[in-house]
């Protein structure tokens, strides 16, 4: 569903991006870790259409972004580490405004269910978003991607500062949209997060993969070991990449 | 304070900054043009002044001459020749002495005008109104616009982001944790980016009050500039605690520069527009249609009543009288005519100047509304260039006009000239304007009203700034 | 799409406190400067038709008299104000509003209403144009500094790129939606004030009202569309909402109250106006210059021997005096006209220089446009004078033909109510705009430039935001 083929982004002289092969299929979930700079928000921004390659591309379902821009977000939802919702309008108005910028009309009630199922309930659905917690204003991001119906995720680092049980309710929608055969590609910081609802963890450093993990064969303190060995030591990248593998 | 480490941050973020310097730079060139413009309108004043006293002069000593000759001789060359009703002196309203600081309240107003018999106090300003009326509407550019519209708008975007900007990026609550409480770091940043403009400004000031144009005593200038900056600089302590309110109580720092602007926008510019229009629809200007139509009914019956019919073609045409005796006749008869009209349009007079002192009266206490207005009439009125100081020359002229008319009235009427030492004894014209103090008194109430008010702010400022931190940050 | 994004706009400004507070300011204060203005304009237009009434009367009774004598009285002209300067009152204030039709002299334009309006009087003027082309870009500011800035500073820029939307179609929502906006602030004031100085209680002045009217809407819809433009483009330059706030209201202090009064300070210095005292010495000396001309004098003098076949004055059917008097008067025609074309040829340098600012002050060309349509500048303000004086040429002539006709031989001839019932009251008709549109025709291109440029400048400004959405 998602594929980066030699994808390279560079600004000036600083390579963002160098060179990523990465393919996530449908009822796959990639996790993307490494520190800030990697190159993981980079990535999102290229599937997203919002930077354009140097080189190489960004597939979405078959289609390249730079060629059809338009055409691969209706494939696409995104939810970032702060879902920007309008203050002024509700819960229900910004989810029927962001559904019918995308060409989408559902009535109030079926934007009211969609929202429940994201978790958010009726009460806090006709409330302005400007009472909303991250946590709420993550569950209408999700619920964006539940009413699009789209056939992939792109998340950027949406379990930044949420509270566990928050976090735990982003989790739980985001396992049974991988479940339903969404794919989906999420940069994180947390480790543990991604090896809980993760199939594939993908580490970056300096604008490369340079390792790519399946979360099921390794337990959260292995992954982290090996993240850390990647971030601290050069030497390490092909010795752990050859562990994992 | 200067050593402190505020200090130095500000002279990084501010002082010696591009956003430092480009202010620095605009109130140096505003000021130098506001400068340039001022000395060149008050010099140019001054030349125009002095050819027309010179010139009349000149006609009132070859007046003097023909009459001390006559008395020498007993024989008169022409029968016009040192009548009374041929006096004519200069009389002029001289700059005042800081007139360039504020020019744009008396362009409109005569500045000079003739003391003759033949004048009526009522029209002895006529034929001024050469200006390009698209050029009075806009208003000058001089060192009080400078003050009362930009200067606030200059202190507003230097320092409207002092706390919002710091609490918006985290930092305030770093500097709460390391200095116990943000207030005097607030204050310093504060005081030291106004007191930046304020310290360019006063220097651009203080340069151009030093140099006098041209008959302008340097002393007496220089008083003046010392009580002009005073106003001033209460008018930006009300600035200074206007912002530090608004940053002391507004959260983000685009509400804070939207609110600041806008308090801008309805002081300078909503408060003595709408205050203006109100006062105009309260106390109408008394018309001076009605003035006019008063005037030439009552001059037309004095004509009547008074005056034959020929002498009133002759009175036009002097160069036709042919004979000597029909001089003084007719000079007598117009001088009674015109006495005639004077007595008559005088009331009509004095009512138009009562419906206007009124409505000065209830502007002059709209103004406590705008800081704005009471610094526009504090400043104007100590730099000389406010309409009472206008107004007031019209009185001292026609006052003139009739104290001439007394001296010579009596010659005129008996048909015979004045003795030369009854001539020299018609003081010349001395335009006495109101001492320093007199103005500094008549503004003192709007005053300390301003001082009061950015007194309450500055304290509203300080208990938000001293309050817990969990309400301020 | 773009009407989802207009109607999103919309209900986030009705939903806005700081929107609806601007909006009832700015209404309350159309509905105060409309009524005020309305009732000024009345007030000037009774007493203009009363003082007329009483000048006629004041004529016709002034009695037995001197022809000539009653021409040195003179009759006055008064300028009538059209009832669009309920809406622009653009130079009234600033202008003469009567003139003294005084045989051998052409007078300036006297009482100007400032002069009585005191110190308060300059800093601003309540009328509704002011309100359109000062208050109301800044108004539109205050509103539209974030529009861009803001979405993207929220980040629901990026989500709405997310949707696919094109920068064109972010572009044109955007502005659709502040126009919307401002629709809401603006039609009600428009409206209202619009009805209200319509109803003005005065005749009609301008041959070509409904054109006028026609061409002030159409000039303040584009004025609006332009700031608004240019709010957008500018909201959608600056990475954060507070910088584009900054630089709106810092655009609006130099541009809307900086630049003209430091254009007409330099106009002023640029072309220094000459001291009251030495014109009104010229106009006395232009007067009374055929009086100094003995080669004049002689000629006249043999003209009307010759033309009446008699070798001296005495001799004459006439009055000479009063033939004598009407040369003079045409002798000085001449002088005047040069006077007062040289004044006008140093205020059209003046306005030279303002037309010029207009390129950094938009207001400043709409000012032009918008006086010049409500036939309120200083063009119209000449073409009252103009009137005035040949109506003056005309009544003087009446009165010393008069005389030279029935005064000959005597020396105390007097005319009567009969006579001074010929001479007609002073009508004026002010110039049909198109005939004088040339005089608007920089101003017109600066504006359309501003206008264009404007959405030019937003259209670009959109699409650089929405490529920079990934920073």
């Amino acid at each position: 569903m998602l594929e980066a083929r030699n994808l390279t982004k560079k600004f000036d002289s600083l390579t963002a991006l160098d060179q990523l092969n990465l393919t996530v299929e449908t009822g796959d979930v990639v996790c993307l870790l490494g520190a800030n700079g990697a190159g993981k928000t980079t990535t999102i921004n290229l599937f997203l259409g919002f930077l354009e390659p140097s080189s190489g591309s960004a597939i979405v379902d078959g289609l390249v972004v730079a060629d059809a821009p338009l055409e691969t977000k209706k494939h696409l939802a995104y939810i970032p580490e702060q879902v920007a919702l309008y203050p002024q309008l509700s819960g229900v108005e910004n989810l029927d405004y962001f559904l019918r910028l995308s060409g989408i009309r559902k009535s109030r009630s079926q934007l009211i269910s969609i929202l429940s199922e994201a978790g958010l309930d009726e009460e806090a659905a006709g409330r302005r978003a400007s009472s909303y917690s991250k946590g709420m204003r993550q569950k209408v991001g999700i619920a964006i991607a539940l009413a699009k119906d789209a056939k992939a995720l792109l998340l950027d680092e949406p379990l930044s500062g949420l509270d566990p049980s928050a976090a735990n309710a982003l989790c739980g929608s985001l396992r049974q949209l991988r479940d339903e055969g969404r794919a989906i590609l999420m940069a994180t910081h947390d480790v543990f997060r991604a090896k809980e609802i993760g199939t594939r963890i993908g580490m970056m450093k300096a604008g490369k993969l340079v390792n790519t993990l399946t979360a099921a064969s390794l337990d959260a303190s292995e992954i982290e070991r090996i993240y850390l060995a990647h971030m601290h030591d050069d030497n390490l990248d092909d010795a752990a990449t050859g562990a994992a593998a | 304070m200067i050593s402190s480490p505020v200090f130095a941050l500000e002279k990084r973020l501010f002082i010696f900054s591009i956003p430092g310097f480009a202010i620095a730079i605009a109130v140096f060139v505003l000021g130098a043009v506001a400068a340039i413009n001022g000395q060149t309108v008050v010099q140019r004043s001054i030349e125009a002044q002095t050819q027309f006293t010179d010139a009349g002069n000149q006609t009132v000593e070859e007046w003097r001459d023909a009459l001390v000759e006559i008395e020498e001789t007993g024989a008169a060359l022409s029968p016009f020749d040192a009548r009374p009703m041929n006096i004519r002196m200069p009389a002029v309203l001289p700059p005042a002495p800081l007139a360039d600081f504020a020019l744009s309240g008396n362009d409109m107003h005569p500045t000079t005008t003739t003391l003759m018999g033949w004048a009526n106090p009522a029209d002895l300003f006529i034929e001024y109104e050469f200006s390009n009326p698209t050029l009075s509407s806009i208003g000058g550019f001089d060192f009080t616009f400078l003050l009362v519209v930009l200067t606030p708008l200059i202190m507003i975007a230097a320092s409207f982001d002092v706390l919002a900007g710091d609490r918006e990026r985290g930092r305030a609550r770093i500097i709460a944790a390391q200095a116990g409480h943000v207030a005097p770091s607030v204050w310093k940043r504060l005081a030291l980016r106004n007191l930046t403009i304020w310290i360019c400004f006063g220097a651009i000031t203080a340069i151009a009050a030093m140099i006098a144009p041209s008959g302008v005593s340097l002393p007496v200038r220089l008083s003046h500039f010392v009580v002009w900056f005073a106003v001033a600089a209460i008018y930006g302590l009300f600035w200074f605690a206007l912002i530090a309110f608004a940053a002391a109580y507004v959260r983000r720092s685009e509400t804070v520069a939207a609110s600041l602007f806008a308090a801008w926008a309805i002081f300078v510019f909503a408060v003595p527009a709408i205050g203006g229009a109100l006062a105009e629809a309260a106390y109408p200007p008394p018309s001076r249609l009605v003035f006019l139509s008063e005037m030439r009914e009552g001059e037309v019956k004095a004509i009547r009543e008074t005056a034959e019919l020929t002498a009133g073609f002759l009175a036009d045409h002097p160069e036709m009288i042919e004979s000597d005796e029909a001089v003084p006749g007719f000079y007598s008869s117009n001088f009674l005519a015109n006495h005639e009209a004077a007595k008559r349009t005088t009331p009509v007079l004095e009512k138009f100047n009562q419906a206007r002192q009124q409505r000065t009266r209830l502007i002059s206490k709209l103004q406590f509304l705008s800081p704005s207005m009471i610094a526009n009439n504090a400043l104007t009125t100590i730099a000389g260039g406010d309409i009472a100081r206008n107004m007031a020359f019209q009185e001292q002229a026609r006052a003139a006009l009739n104290d001439l008319f007394e001296r010579i009235g009596p010659a005129v009427v008996a048909k015979q000239r004045i003795s030369v030492a009854e001539f020299d004894s018609i003081p010349s014209f001395n335009f006495q304007d109101r001492s320093l103090s007199q103005k500094v008194v008549s503004f003192t109430a709007p005053l300390v009203f301003l001082v009061l008010i950015s007194a309450v702010l500055l304290f509203a400022a300080q208990r938000r700034l001293r309050a817990p931190l969990e309400t301020l940050l | 799409m773009i009407s989802t994004v207009v109607g999103k706009e919309i209900k986030t400004y009705l939903r806005s406190g700081v929107f609806l507070s601007l909006a009832v300011a700015m209404v309350a204060l159309a509905v105060a400067a409309a009524a005020l203005s309305t009732q000024r304009i009345a007030t000037f237009e009774r007493e203009r038709i009363a003082a007329e009434a009483v000048d006629r009367d004041v004529w016709d009774g002034q009695g037995e008299r001197n022809p000539h004598a009653a021409a040195h009285f003179a009759r006055y002209a008064f300028k009538p104000v059209p009832r669009l300067a309920a809406f622009d009152p653009g130079v009234t204030d600033h202008a003469g509003i009567a003139l003294w039709m005084e045989a051998h002299y052409q007078n300036p334009a006297v009482f100007r209403r400032a002069e009585d309006l005191g110190d308060a009087g300059r800093m601003a003027n309540l009328s509704p144009a002011w309100i359109l082309q000062y208050a109301a870009p800044l108004f539109i500011f205050l509103i539209l500094f974030a529009a861009v800035a803001g979405e993207r500073e929220a980040g629901t820029l990026r989500q709405m790129a997310m949707t696919g939307l094109r920068p064109e179609a972010v572009f044109t929502a955007k502005l659709l939606g502040a126009g919307a906006g401002l629709a809401i602030i603006l039609a009600p004031a428009l409206i209202v004030s619009t009805l209200m100085t319509s109803n003005v209680q005065a005749e009609p002045v301008l041959p070509d009202g409904g054109a006028r009217i026609v061409g002030l809407s159409i000039i303040y819809i584009a004025y609006a569309a332009a700031i608004g433009a240019f709010a957008v483009g500018v909201s959608a330059f600056f990475e954060e909402k507070r910088n584009a706030l900054i630089a709106l209201v810092g655009f609006w202090a130099v541009s809307f109250m900086m630049v003209p009064r430091l254009a007409g300070s330099i106009a002023a210095t640029a072309y220094p106006q000459p001291d009251a005292s030495s014109l009104s010495k010229e106009l006395a000396d232009a007067a009374s210059a055929a009086r100094g001309d003995e080669a004049y004098q002689e000629e006249i003098r043999q003209a009307v021997l010759t033309e009446y076949g008699v070798e001296t004055v005495e001799e004459l059917p006439i009055n000479y005096g009063a033939y004598s008097l009407q040369k003079s008067e045409e002798y000085a025609h001449p002088l005047f006209e040069a006077i007062y074309a040289r004044l006008d040829a140093l205020h059209d340098g003046q306005e030279r220089i303002l037309k010029s600012a207009s390129m950094v002050s938009p207001a400043m060309a709409v000012q032009k446009l918008s006086a010049g349509l409500a036939g309120v500048d200083r063009i119209h303000q000449q073409a009252f004078t103009a009137a005035a004086e040949i109506h003056r040429r005309e009544t003087v002539k009446i009165l010393n033909d008069d005389l030279k006709l029935h005064g000959g031989g005597q020396q105390n001839y007097a005319a009567g109510e009969i006579l001074w019932r010929e001479i007609k009251d002073f009508t004026y008709t002010p110039p049909r705009y198109k005939d004088i549109a040339s005089n608007y025709a920089f101003s017109a291109f600066v504006f359309a430039f501003y206008l264009i440029g404007s959405f030019f400048f937003a259209a670009w400004s959109v699409k650089r935001a929405h490529q920079r959405i990934a920073s």
